[in-house]
């Protein structure tokens, strides 16, 4: 009925009645017999017309869900009181927090959901696709950074006779310091301390002596108790042997101790010394004997380093010196030994080498900084110094920043200048570390580089079972490869603009190390559910920030208050109605 | 008769009385035996029988102290009198017999008897009783009290301990067959320790001493048997006829690890270890290794040494050589010197002789090289480094051989310092001759000599003259005539000129060290000469000198001449540089063999890690592990009380590797860990993006 109708017929009514009052012969109470009838036609209309005032409308609106993800604590904030609390973890699930077993479900079910409020470590990135796909507003509350090991990494394969560097990040957050120790094989390796309450990085080394898979153990104690355990799985190779060819002006104690050191180390070296015109003394170690007068090309091929000194370069035919640079081109290295500085082939004269004043014999220790130590000091009879040079590196530099070994680049390959010429002392004082770190550095550095089959790489830190982990396999091979697992076979996609790398995602099923073969083996350590989860924990948080971050979505404060249009209870316009008509009776009879 | 009854009262409150203090002592002795007792288990792990003696002697000096025996009728009659005021302070008369009393004592003796019957007993009496017996009671509940707390107790102390208790033995694991047995080891005699006994497999036993197994078994059984090392099966003899007790004798020198067989059931390992003897550690605290006697100081060293042994010194003594002589004519001569001491096996040895150079026919340019030998109650011998004296020739040393060639640096000082010597010695000798205080002044003046020399030489050294600083007439003198516009000449005059080639010194380091060093000694002896003591201003001269000619002759270098005789030369080859004949050695290829042991040692540590995660071996893992198993057991041999779990890990491992538990693949690790050889970082080949894609991106490049 349209509201007006009632209004211009209450007021009939309304004149009606007070004309019928004021007519009455009996005047008695006149004014309260007026107001009473009043009271009653507007009861009336009242109660027919619907009376709305605006109220702030209640917060448990089903519009807004909080979800708490793992990591977040069962507490329920105040602001989100009201609202309907969900969760995907079982064990948060009260009678406040109702459990889903999926979060996009039941999105899709409830389709008028428009804000979510997520705590905890948050949720995984194909949600957050859905979730913005959907338009859902979204705000992510990130909690305290979880205890234990929450970043670390480590080479996943190694060869022999490399050392092993793992270094991360430990969240402390106890009220005593943490002693972080390396395990392996049933020995304790390499230690360090953390400081109480603070996250702090730590890298710990050790040199494993042996081959094949193992899995280390990172370990924190607080004082005896173990605090947290964590697995790291390494694949130790066996090593690379370097093919090295001496060629020297002069048989000298160097060479003899570093062929000697090689020889012992089974790696294959060949030795040419000019003992006098024309006239060399050859030495074969591990390799079969090939003839050494006449340097060229074909012979060079078969050597990874060259080591040379200044003066049996500068002997060097014309053809032999072609021969070596073109393999130099080729990717072979050059260690070139000088002790002199004027520099007497065409290989030296791109550095400028400083004889340095030095009074007598000393004894200067040497730095390696890419490897961040110092060794004991080395005792030569004269130093030299390598000027400053844009296009070198410097590889090792004595105590007084003074560069002792640079390396250029030369084709493919490395020419690597070394001016110290005594470094056989370290051998003879028994200082085998810092020896065969030094060498180690050079014949690296110099060596060709190998050309493997295929190369392996995973893009999740720590492969877990049943969840998604994406492998890209880098070869060369005319069909696309196919990936055999022990559940199954994978079949990989070629990138677009890379042509010799392939991806694919890879389920695992077993926990361990898995063995993968694609053109050549390989075995990567799979993860349990509950390993890393300190670290899987923060990388998850960070993601969520990320993502809640990029998609701007701050919901609306909290302290705005919606307004709601509410009904006034009829109620109390039939009680107003009932009590004016009592009235106008009871007057009635007792007039 | 009423009169006794009142005496007979009192004598027996008196035997009461007695018997109360007597109990109560008694139970305070008791108490006092608990409590002592009970400490001393606390402290010292007594025994509880320690009671009955300490209760005897403790009741018998109580007894004897305690006066309470000495208590009398008259002490009875006045505490009844002091406690009672119905007795009329007059019980004592109850004591003395009624015929000999006055009529007024008998009247009230007879008065006496009928109260002295009313009187209650004295609560008093019963009080010691009463104290004892709590005094007992807390004792008692002390005694329990620690009892039940003692375990606790050591508990707490356990729990100090932190790590694992290396010397507490794990529990032992015997064979099901064996009841009872025990191993009794008699350590050799010449080590002075007792025989002992005891009830575990586990031997730590000294190297030579003799063991006796005593195995009683449940049953009858056929053989029993131990296994030594894997290798040596040696059979129990029975004891009793019913062949239940063996025994076995066997005198141990070498470790290693044995087990226990009956009728085909072998026990688990137990580690044998030997305890060696080491030969005797000699110490020589004077003098120092190498020592030089000036001339002029007295030939006499302190020789001090320390010897120590873990059983017993038998000897020890010192062997001397003297050289003599120079060159081609250099004699020796050995002897032996002994210490006065007695050696008669002590574990520790102070020695203490003074060694006579000069007795031993020592003289200037002569050395003596000595050492110690100590032999110990075993047999071992040991010796300690050579220690070399030297006395200096001094005829050598005032010899001008060797200065006349060659470029003199400092001759004139060089003499002077020998024209010292030989006027103070000079001085010396006619010391007897001549007056005190011509003496004192010939002295002096040599003192006033080697202050001019020690100052020529400080001058190199930039050291103060008398005079402080350069002095004002140095380097130059006042000519006193000088021309106008001649400047040169007028700075001539005050400046001291440094680069004048006479006095100009370039002295390294080392040399301006020596140089300071003579100069110390020249300061000495002056300070001896000057202080009219010639005789020990000699060996700082003497030392002053030969320090002066070690300086000179740095620098020479001597090269010795050689006689060989070489084939005549050719003259029509000579010059050519003909080089055809020669051919440089060629050596065939070296090959290093690839270390087996080493290698498979490795592949075992794998084959283990892989185990941890699959259960079963392949047939080529089989071999690797029986070599690590080979390399743990004679390591164990060795080691025993380190390789030994490993080794029983190892066996445990290959006779059922799916079963394998984790931990016993982690000892093996870690033993295996250990015999590995530790490896340098070597070089490596860095691999580079496999495919040929950086190929052709490298050469497209570069074009």
């Amino acid at each position: 009925m349209k509201q007006e109708y009632i209004i211009i017929a209450s007021l009939l009514l309304l004149f009606f009645l007070i004309w019928k009052e004021i007519k009455r012969p009996l005047r008695a109470h006149l004014a309260l017999r007026l107001a009473a009838s009043a009271l009653a036609v507007v009861a009336l209309a009242c109660m027919i017309i619907p009376i709305t005032y605006s109220a702030p409308a209640p917060l448990s609106s089903f519009n807004e869900i909080v979800l708490f993800t793992t990591g977040s604590s069962k507490e329920i904030p105040v602001t989100y009181k009201n609202s309907k609390k969900i969760t995907t973890d079982a064990s948060l699930a009260t009678v406040a927090i109702s459990f889903i077993p999926d979060l996009s479900v039941f999105l899709s079910a409830h389709p008028d959901i428009s804000n979510l409020h997520i705590l905890g470590n948050g949720i995984s990135d194909h949600e957050w696709e859905r979730i913005t796909a959907r338009q859902i507003r979204v705000s992510y509350q990130a909690p305290s950074l979880p205890a234990g090991f929450i970043k670390a990494g480590w080479p996943h394969v190694i060869r022999h006779g490399d050392k092993l560097d793992i270094y991360g990040t430990y969240h402390n957050t106890d009220n005593d310091s943490i002693k972080i120790v390396l395990t392996g094989l049933g020995t304790a390796m390499d230690s360090t301390t953390i400081t109480k309450d603070s996250s702090q990085h730590f890298q710990l080394h050790c040199l494993p002596a042996h081959t094949g898979a193992t899995v280390y153990e990172l370990q924190a104690f607080k004082g005896n108790k173990l605090v947290a355990e964590e697995k790291v799985p390494v694949n130790i190779l066996p090593g690379s042997r370097t093919r090295i060819l001496f060629l020297s002006s002069s048989p000298g104690f160097e060479n003899k101790f570093l062929a000697s050191w090689l020889y012992q180390n089974n790696y294959p070296a060949a030795v040419r010394n000019t003992v006098s015109q024309g006239k060399y003394e050859q030495q074969f170690l591990n390799l079969p004997a090939v003839g050494l007068q006449h340097i060229s090309s074909s012979l060079l091929e078969n050597f990874d380093v060259l080591i040379a000194d200044d003066m049996a370069l500068s002997a060097l035919g014309n053809n032999e010196v072609a021969a070596v640079r073109a393999q130099l081109n080729k990717g072979m290295g050059l260690i070139l030994q000088t002790d002199s500085a004027a520099s007497l082939s065409g290989f030296s004269r791109s550095f400028a080498i400083k004889k340095q004043a030095v009074q007598h014999a000393s004894a200067r220790a040497l730095v390696l900084p890419g490897q961040g130590t110092k060794t004991k000091p080395l005792p030569a009879e004269q130093w030299f110094s390598i000027s400053h040079d844009p296009y070198a590196q410097p590889l090792v530099t004595d105590e007084q920043a003074s560069v002792i070994v640079s390396s250029r680049l030369s084709g493919e390959g490395r020419i690597i200048l070394n001016t110290a010429a005594y470094t056989y002392s370290w051998v003879l004082s028994g200082n085998e570390e810092n020896y065969s770190a030094f060498w180690s550095l050079l014949i690296n550095k110099a060596s060709r580089q190998a050309r493997p089959q295929s190369k392996w790489q995973q893009s999740v830190a720590f492969p877990t079972v049943d969840i998604p982990t994406g492998l890209v396999l880098e070869t060369t091979s005319e069909q696309p490869p196919i990936i055999k697992t022990d559940a199954g076979e994978l079949y990989t996609t070629q990138t677009p603009y890379l042509p010799d790398t392939w991806m694919a995602t890879w389920w695992p099923v077993h926990a361990g190390w898995q063995t993968l073969s694609g053109s050549d083996t390989v075995s990567i350590y799979v993860f349990e559910k509950g390993d890393w989860s300190s670290a899987k924990a923060s990388e998850l948080i960070n993601r969520n920030t990320v993502h809640a971050a990029q998609y701007k979505s701050a919901i609306e404060k909290q302290n705005e208050v919606r307004q709601q249009e509410k009904r006034v209870p009829v109620f109390i316009f039939y009680i107003a109605f009932l009590g004016a008509c009592t009235y106008l009776w009871w007057e009635g009879k007792r007039a | 008769m009423p009169e006794q009854k009142g005496l007979h009262i009192i004598h027996s409150l008196r035997q009461n009385w007695l018997r109360n203090y007597l109990l109560a002592s008694l139970l305070y002795v008791l108490a006092i035996s608990i409590v002592i007792v009970t400490a001393g288990r606390l402290a010292f792990h007594w025994s509880w029988w320690i009671i009955a003696p300490l209760f005897i002697v403790l009741a018998i000096l109580v007894y004897w102290i305690k006066p309470f025996r000495r208590i009398s009728p008259l002490d009875i009659s006045s505490f009844l009198n002091h406690t009672y005021p119905q007795l009329e302070e007059s019980s004592q008369l109850l004591l003395l017999p009624a015929d000999s009393l006055p009529l007024l004592q008998q009247l009230q003796q007879q008065k006496l008897e009928r109260s002295i019957q009313t009187i209650p007993v004295p609560a008093a009496m019963h009080r010691p009783l009463k104290k004892a017996f709590i005094l007992l009671g807390a004792a008692i509940v002390f005694c329990l009290l620690t009892i039940l707390l003692k375990p606790l107790l050591q508990h707490a102390d356990d729990t100090k301990v932190t790590g694992n208790a290396t010397e507490a033995p794990a529990k032992e694991v015997i064979l099901a067959g064996i009841s009872q047995f025990n191993v009794q080891v008699t350590p050799p005699a010449y080590t002075r320790m007792g025989k002992r006994q005891q009830e575990q497999f586990t031997l730590k036993v000294e190297e030579g001493s003799v063991v006796v197994w005593e195995i009683k078994a449940n049953r009858k059984v056929a053989a029993l048997q131990l296994i030594f090392n894997n290798r040596e099966h040696i059979p129990l003899k029975p004891v009793s006829t019913d062949s239940t007790v063996w025994t076995l004798q066997r005198t141990i020198k070498e470790p290693g690890f044995y087990q226990v067989e009956l009728e085909g059931n072998s026990s688990p390992l137990y580690t044998l270890e030997v305890i060696h003897d080491q030969p005797a550690t000699i110490n020589i605290i004077t003098p120092q290794q190498y020592t030089t006697i000036e001339p002029g100081r007295k030939a006499i060293t302190n020789l001090q040494a320390r010897i120590a042994d873990d059983y017993g010194i038998k000897d020890a003594s010192i062997i001397a050589t003297k050289a003599s002589g120079k060159g081609e004519s250099v004699s020796f001569k050995e002897q032996q010197l002994n210490f006065p001491v007695r050696f008669n096996e002590q574990k520790e040895v102070l020695l203490t002789r003074q060694l006579d150079l000069a007795s031993m026919g020592l003289q200037g340019g002569d050395e003596l090289y000595f050492y110690i030998k100590a032999v110990d109650n075993h047999g071992q011998e040991s010796r300690s480094d050579m220690y070399f004296i030297s006395l200096p020739d001094t005829s050598e040393l005032l010899s001008m051989s060797g200065m006349e060639a060659g470029v003199d640096q400092f001759p004139e000082y060089f003499r002077s310092q020998r024209q010292i010597i030989m006027d103070t010695e000079k001085l010396l000798k006619e010391q007897s001759g001549i007056s005190k205080d011509s003496f004192n002044s010939r002295s002096n003046q040599l003192g006033i000599d080697q202050k001019l020399l020690r100052l020529r030489y400080g001058k190199f050294l930039g050291e103060e003259s008398e005079s402080g600083g350069h002095s004002p007439d140095d380097g130059h003198d006042h000519g006193g005539e000088f021309e106008y516009g001649d400047v040169q000449s007028l700075i001539d005059q005050y400046t001291h000129k440094h680069d004048n080639a006479e006095d100009a010194t370039f002295f390294e380091p080392e040399q301006k060290a020596q140089l300071k060093a003579i100069l110390t000694e020249m300061w000495n002896s002056e300070l001896k000469l000057r202080t009219f003591i010639p005789a020990e201003a000699l060996p700082y001269e003497y030392k002053a000198l030969r320090l002066l000619k070690d300086l000179q002759q740095k620098s020479r270098a001597y090269v010795g001449k050689t006689s060989i005789k070489m084939p005549p030369l050719k003259p029509e080859k000579r010059l050519t540089g003909n080089l055809e004949k020669i051919t440089p050695a060629n050596e065939p290829s070296k090959n290093q063999a690839g270390d087996e042991l080493q290698a498979n040692l490795r592949k075992a540590v794998a084959v283990l890690e892989q185990l941890k995660q699959r259960k079963q071996l392949a047939a080529e893992d089989q071999l690797p592990l029986s070599v690590a198993e080979k390399a743990i057991s004679e390591k164990a041999i060795q080691q025993p009380g380190e390789f030994l779990p490993a080794l029983s890990a190892v066996r445990a491992i290959g006779q059922a590797p799916a079963a394998a538990a984790k931990q016993d693949i982690v000892k093996a690790q870690t033993a295996l860990q250990k015999i590995l050889a530790t490896t340098t970082i070597l070089p490596q080949k860095k691999n580079e993006r496999a495919g040929g894609l950086a190929q052709y991106y490298f050469k497209n490049l570069s074009e």
